[in-house]
C-alpha cells in the first residue's frame, strides 16, 4: 500500500516541479512557432497575389498563316496545375492564419497542452503534403513553359509571355518556401512533443 | 491499482514494473530526469532498444515495395509507335516510327529519382527501426521523404494530364492518342506512388501518435 500512498505525492510533485526547467525553453519555442506561422501566412498570401495577378496578353504568331500575329491572353486558370497551386496556397493561407491565432492564444495563456500540439503537428504534416504536391505540379508546368519539350513538340512559351512566366515562377518559388516552412514547423513541434516524452 | 488507469511513468509503480519485467510500454526516463538518477539509470538500461510497432513496420515495407514498383514501372516505360503521315493523295502514306521514353520528360526523371531515393531511405529506416537513437533522424527523414514523394507525384501527374488532354491555350497537343500504352503505364506508376505517399503520411502520423502517447503530459 505504500505505492498507493506515494502515487499522489509523486504526481503532485511532478505537476509542481516538472514544468519549471523546460518552461523557459518551451516559451521560446512557441515564439519561434508563432514567427514561422506568421512567415507562412505572409509567404502564402504573397504567392496567392502573385499567382492571381499572372495575366498577360501577347501577340502570338499563327503557325498556319505566316506573318499573321494574333493577340492571345495567358492566364493562370488555363492550366489545371496552376489552379491546384492557387487552391493549395489559398487553403494554406487560411490555415496559417488560424494556427497563428491559436499559437498566439497559447502564448498568452502561457500553457501549451500536448493535445493541441499533437493536432497542430498532424495538420502541419497534412498541409506540408498538400503544398509539396502543389509545388511539384506547378513547378512541372512552369518547367515545360521555360524549357519546352521537343519530344512531344510542346514549344516553350516563356519567350512570348515573359511577364506571365515571371509571375508563375515566383509563385512556385513562394510555394516551395511555404512547404519548407511547414516541414520546419513540423520538426519544431515534434521536437517539443518528443522532449516531453523523455 | 492506480497503474491500470494512470499512464506508466507518472508514478513510481510504473517505473519499478517497467524496469523489472519490461511489460510497460515506456519506462518513463523523463520521470527519472525529474525524480532522481536512480530511476534514470533504470530507464537508461532499456533505452537502446525501441519498441517495434508491427503496424508501422508493415507500412514501411509497403512503402518500400510500392516505391520500388513504381520506379521500376516508370523506368522501363518506353514505346515505339508508327504514325502515318499523308503528304498527298497520290503518294502512299509515309510511316514514321516515333519513340516515347520516360527520360524524355524531366518530370518523369524526377519521379524515378525521388521514388528510388524514398525506396533506399525506407530500406535504411527498416534496418534501423530497432534502435532508439535513430528514432528522430528516421522521423525527420520520413518527413522529407513525404515532401519529396508528394512533389514527384504532383509533377508526374501534371505531365501525365498534359499528355492526356494537352493544353489548347498554348498549343500543346495531347500525345496519349499516339502513345497509349506508355501513358497507361506512366499513370499506373503515378497511382502506385500516390498510394505509397499516403502510406508514408499514415506512417508519419502513427509515429507522431506514438510520441504523443508517450509524452509525460498525456
Amino acid at each position: 500500500m505504500a505505492t498507493v500512498d506515494a502515487t499522489p505525492t509523486a504526481e503532485s510533485g511532478n505537476g509542481k516541479q516538472a514544468p519549471s526547467p523546460p518552461a523557459e525553453r518551451r516559451s521560446s519555442f512557441s515564439g519561434a512557432d508563432l514567427a514561422l506561422r506568421a512567415l507562412l501566412f505572409a509567404v502564402t498570401l504573397a504567392g496567392l497575389v502573385v499567382l492571381a495577378t499572372a495575366k498577360q496578353t501577347a501577340l502570338v504568331p499563327v503557325p498556319q498563316i505566316p506573318g499573321l500575329l494574333l493577340s492571345r491572353p495567358a492566364k493562370f486558370n488555363h492550366s489545371p496545375a496552376l489552379i491546384y497551386l492557387l487552391v493549395a496556397l489559398c487553403v494554406t493561407c487560411f490555415y496559417s492564419l488560424l494556427t497563428a491565432l491559436t499559437s498566439l492564444k497559447l502564448i498568452i495563456s502561457g500553457s501549451s497542452p500536448t493535445k493541441t500540439l499533437f493536432l497542430l503537428v498532424l495538420l502541419d504534416v497534412l498541409y506540408a503534403a498538400i503544398m509539396a504536391s502543389a509545388t511539384g505540379s506547378g513547378g512541372g508546368v512552369a518547367w515545360i513553359g521555360v524549357k519546352g519539350n521537343t519530344h512531344t513538340n510542346w514549344n516553350k512559351i516563356c519567350n512570348i509571355y515573359g511577364n506571365f512566366c515571371r509571375h508563375i515562377g515566383s509563385s512556385v518559388f513562394l510555394g516551395l518556401i511555404a512547404s519548407i516552412i511547414l516541414v520546419l514547423l513540423t520538426i519544431l513541434n515534434t521536437h517539443s512533443l518528443y522532449r516531453r516524452s523523455r | 491499482m492506480e497503474t491500470s488507469r494512470v499512464k506508466p511513468g507518472f508514478n513510481g509503480v510504473g517505473v519499478g514494473m517497467g524496469s523489472v519485467n519490461g511489460s510497460s510500454r515506456r519506462p518513463g526516463p523523463g520521470y527519472g530526469y525529474y525524480m532522481g538518477s536512480g530511476a534514470a539509470a533504470a530507464g537508461g538500461g532499456r533505452a537502446a532498444q525501441a519498441p517495434v510497432d508491427g503496424c508501422s513496420v508493415a507500412l514501411r515495407v509497403f512503402v518500400l515495395a510500392s516505391t520500388l514498383v513504381s520506379a521500376v514501372v516508370m523506368g522501363v516505360d518506353r514505346q515505339t509507335s508508327t504514325i502515318r503521315i499523308t503528304i498527298s493523295d497520290t503518294l502512299p502514306p509515309l510511316e514514321v516510327p516515333l519513340t516515347a521514353n520516360w527520360s524524355y520528360s524531366s518530370a518523369f526523371v524526377y519521379f524515378v529519382v525521388a521514388n528510388a531515393m524514398v525506396c533506399l531511405f525506407s530500406a535504411a529506416a527498416l534496418a534501423a527501426c530497432r534502435s532508439r537513437a535513430a528514432m528522430v533522424p528516421v522521423m525527420v527523414g520520413d518527413l522529407l521523404a513525404l515532401a519529396l514523394l508528394y512533389s514527384a507525384v504532383g509533377a508526374a501527374a501534371e505531365f501525365g494530364i498534359l499528355g492526356e488532354r494537352g493544353n489548347s491555350h498554348v498549343r500543346w497537343a495531347k500525345v496519349c492518342n499516339v502513345y497509349g500504352r506508355f501513358c497507361e503505364r506512366a499513370m499506373a506508376a503515378v497511382i502506385v506512388s500516390l498510394i505509397a505517399a499516403f502510406a508514408n503520411l499514415v506512417l508519419l502520423m502513427l509515429s507522431i501518435l506514438t510520441i504523443h502517447k508517450s509524452s509525460s503530459y498525456y
